[in-house]
Formats: structure tokens, sequence, C-alpha cells
């Protein structure tokens, strides 16, 4: 069932018990990943625009930090970089200034957060490292609606860390402590 | 509500109102059909768009099933999220109302089943639902469709709870753990309800009517006061069980025989209103429970085929 299948990938805490069950799950996934792909032409687009693909590192880079900062689940970083490309790519001709993808990034960790972990962090807390920008409340709540509408709503992605959480679920001979080893990694 | 005019949608009338919007039956200007649309206000929120929203709504959007109301379309301004619910015309509670408990018999066992089915697939993706009552039970008559449906905003913003989040519900059709604050607000909740609503479709009348005396009396004197035996729970509350007099458990068994409802119903019926949670039968088995027995096939049969009523 695919849904039963998406609450695995998202909560981050439920695994497979059988081989079978795992192979199900990742069957579905990757028949569920392609619809949560930002649009086509994605790549060429950032590859021509001149500062997006910075704009777009810099903003990977601060998920990545507020992620350790916060602490949030590894599954929020990765949901919120999957709302950031998916948001940008629907937006592909749009005169992209960094501030503007600055405000996309907290609407999508803020998103992301409330999405995936069960208490999430205020907006003060998200804004204060490392931006250039600070955004009152009611603009990010604009934000965050205007990118709940382009992504309809829908948040429970497939992304990189489901397949691995999915993988690591199924080292059953994996030590406990090299288990967390691994996760942590990612 | 003014706003919905822009997307195409006509205000038919207001149908709810509570701590966290309003709900107003509207009209789909192009389709023609009828939709009730649920109007949240976000604009006081200070952390930007709640959490309960965000899980909700993507969940409602992931959730597809014949038996639960669909989450049709979300639309926003600023300050306002709407949600855009299908709608049915006719509840339960007022199916109840309008017929007599000989014409609503022939038709309870394919109601029953539909809102467990539903119930079970909520169930299953670990959402409760929390405010089952005849009136969040939905019928389409041509379709012979029963459809599970939260419109009431007495509970909270009608997007169905993810499980652990509790409320407290002031409705006649809340189990009697929901009395025990630390207690964990469940699936076995839901069923209790179901319990009620079956009892209320056989009997035209709810099981713990509200009104004279407070629900726990009503639940002990229906079952006698609980005993470790009966409900190990139990023992939470026996601060409030405290005044309530000792007496002996009413034979509510012979009142439905009584009105027409088989001996397997009666059986499932308990089990459904088991005081304890924790033996309380859940809403896939009760499916499987052999009151359903001859009905897979009614539900096709010509005996069912006349949902509607003269």
């Amino acid at each position: 069932n695919i849904l039963e299948s998406c609450e695995c990938e998202c909560d981050g805490t439920s695994f497979y018990k059988t081989k079978e069950e795992c192979e199900e799950a990742a069957i579905i996934c990757l028949e569920k990943e392609l619809s949560y792909m930002p649009e086509p032409g994605y790549v060429e687009y950032l590859d021509q625009s001149n500062n997006l693909p910075h704009f777009r590192f810099r903003a990977i880079q601060w998920l990545i930090k507020s992620r350790s900062r916060l602490n949030l689940s590894f599954g929020t970083f990765f949901n919120a970089a999957n709302y950031l490309d998916r948001f940008i790519s629907m937006h592909q001709f749009h005169e992209w200034k960094y501030w503007m993808v600055e405000l996309v990034s907290v609407a999508c960790l803020s998103i992301a957060s409330k999405f995936n972990d069960t208490s999430s962090p205020s907006l003060h807390e998200i804004q204060m490292e490392e931006l250039d920008y600070s955004f009152q409340s009611s603009t990010i709540r604009r934000m965050e609606l205007t990118l709940l509408q382009s992504l309809g709503w829908r948040l429970g992605c497939i992304t990189t860390y489901s397949f691995l959480e999915l993988l690591l679920s199924n080292f059953d001979s994996l030590e406990s402590h090299l288990h967390n080893e691994l996760t942590t990694l990612v | 509500m003014e706003k919905v005019k822009d997307w195409n949608y006509k205000v038919v009338e207001k149908i709810g109102q509570g701590v966290f919007g309003e709900v107003y039956k509207c009209l789909n200007l192009e389709t023609g059909k009828k939709v009730a649309i649920k109007m949240i206000n976000i604009q006081n929120e200070p952390e930007g768009v709640p959490s309960y929203l965000i899980a909700g709504v993507s969940l409602l959007k992931e959730l597809e099933h014949d038996n639960i109301v669909r989450l049709l379309d979300v639309l926003t301004t600023g300050r306002y999220v709407y949600l855009v619910f299908e709608y049915l015309d006719l509840d339960l509670g007022s199916f109840i109302r309008k017929h007599t408990i000989t014409s609503i018999r022939p038709h309870i066992k394919t109601i029953l089943s539909q809102i467990l089915v539903g119930l079970a697939y909520y169930h299953s993706h670990n959402i409760l639902h929390g405010d089952l009552q005849p009136s969040n039970v939905l019928i389409d008559l041509k379709s012979k469709k029963v459809k599970l449906a939260d419109f009431g905003l007495t509970t909270s913003f009608g997007v169905p709870h993810i499980e652990y989040s509790y409320k407290e519900v002031g409705s006649p059709y809340k189990a009697p753990e929901s009395r025990i604050r630390s207690s964990v607000y469940s699936t076995p909740h839901d069923v209790w309800a179901v319990g009620c609503i079956f009892a209320e479709m056989v009997s035209g009348k709810p099981l713990f009517p509200c009104g004279k005396k407070d629900h726990l009396s009503l639940i002990v004197s229906l079952f006698g006061k609980p005993t470790k035996e009966t409900w190990p729970g139990a023992n939470y509350i026996s601060d409030l069980l405290h005044s309530h007099p000792q007496c002996e458990p009413a034979d509510l068994a012979e009142q439905l025989l009584g009105l027409g409802l088989e001996p397997p119903g009666v059986e499932l019926l308990s089990r459904m209103i088991s005081l304890n949670p924790t033996t309380r039968i859940t809403a896939r088995n009760a499916l499987n429970h052999p009151y359903f027995k001859d009905s897979h096939s009614s539900l096709s049969s010509p005996h069912y085929e006349a949902f509607g009523f003269p």
C-alpha cells in the first residue's frame, strides 16, 4: 500500500519486517519518486542561469547547517531541499534574486520541520544564523502558503534519504552502533 | 467568504461554526456540484502556517477512499485557507430522525459496514477520526454510498487527528476512557462512537443522549459500575465514579433484540462498546464479524437495492 510506505519514509521510525515487504516498499518508492521530481528542464535551467546555481548552493548549505544547529531530523533536510528545487523549477522564468531564494529556503525548512518533526523551531529560531536577510512572520507565512500551493500540499516526498532509510532498515546484520554511525553519516 | 466567488463557488448556507473557522455549503458554478468549504483563519498565527494544517492537509491529499469524503481542493488567500470537501446532502442524523426504525432496519448492515470500512482505512494510516457521530456520516441515496466526514469543527479544524493528539470532545459519542486525562486518545475511541451510532440506528434514539444526566452516569447506568474485571483502567477515574451509586447493568441486549436486531448484531455491538478500550473490537475485525456474514452479497442484492425511501 502506497500510503503505508509513505509513512515509513516520512517519520523515519518504522521499518520493514521481511525482505519481501522491503522490496515492495522500494518498488513503490521508485514509482512515487517521479511524482516528487522538479519540473523537466530544471538542470538545464540552472546551468544556463548566472547566479541561481550559486544561490541554490548557498541555500542548501544553509539548510544543512540549520538542520544540525536546530537538531532536526535528517528527513527534514532532504524534504526541505526537495521543496526548494521543486519550487524554483516551477518558476523558471522568474528573475531570481538572492533574498528570494533565502525567503523560499526559510519557508521550505519551516514547512519540512512542521511536517516531519514532533516539535518544530520557531520562525525566529530558524532565522537566527547565517542569513543575509530577516523576514517578518507575516511575510514567511505568505511565502509558506505560496510554496504549499505550488507543491500542491504534497509534502511526503521520496528523496535519497527515503531509499537510504529503506536499505538501512534491512541491514539486520549490522550492529546497532554501526547502524547509528551510518545513519548519522547521511 | 466573499472570496470564493473568485474561484467560481457560490455560497448556499453556513453549516458550521467553531473555534477554528466556519463551514459553508457551496455550489461549484462550473460543475454544478455541491461542496463544503471550510474556512480557516490563519492570520493571527505567529509561527506561519500551523503544523496541524500542514500535516493534516498533506495527509488528506493522499487519502482516497470511497467511504471518506474527498478533499477536492485547497485554496488560499494570505490570511485564510479554504478546504474544499466533497459534500452530500443527507447525513445519518437526519436520516434516522426522518424515518421509522422499521424502515431503517434493512439498511443498518450496509450503512454500518461502510462506516467501518472507512474507519478501518483511517486507522490503517494511523489517523483518528475523533468526532464520529451521525451528523458526520453522509449518505448518498442514489449511489448507496456512505462517506465519513468531519464538518463539525467542534473539536478542532476538522482535519482528522494524527494519533495521540488528544482533544477534549464534548460529544455524547465519546468513549468512557476519554475521561482519563492521561489516556492515549486512540483508535478504540472511534470504534466506541461507531457502536453508539449502531445502537442509534437500531433504536432510533441516541444511546447516551446529552442533556439530563451527565455522560458518565449514563454509561454507568447501562453497564453497571466498572470493576477491575470489566475495565482494569477504571481505577484512574475512581474519583469521578465515587459519587455514582452501585447499580446493576441494564439489559441492553434484551432491548435491542426486542427492537429486531439479530443476536450476532447484539454480540458485535457489545464488543464495540466494551468498557475496556483494550478489549474493544477493532474496525477491521468488526468487518469480519458473523453479523456481516450474509451482508457482503446483500450490498448488491435486490433487498438492499432500494436504498431510498418513498
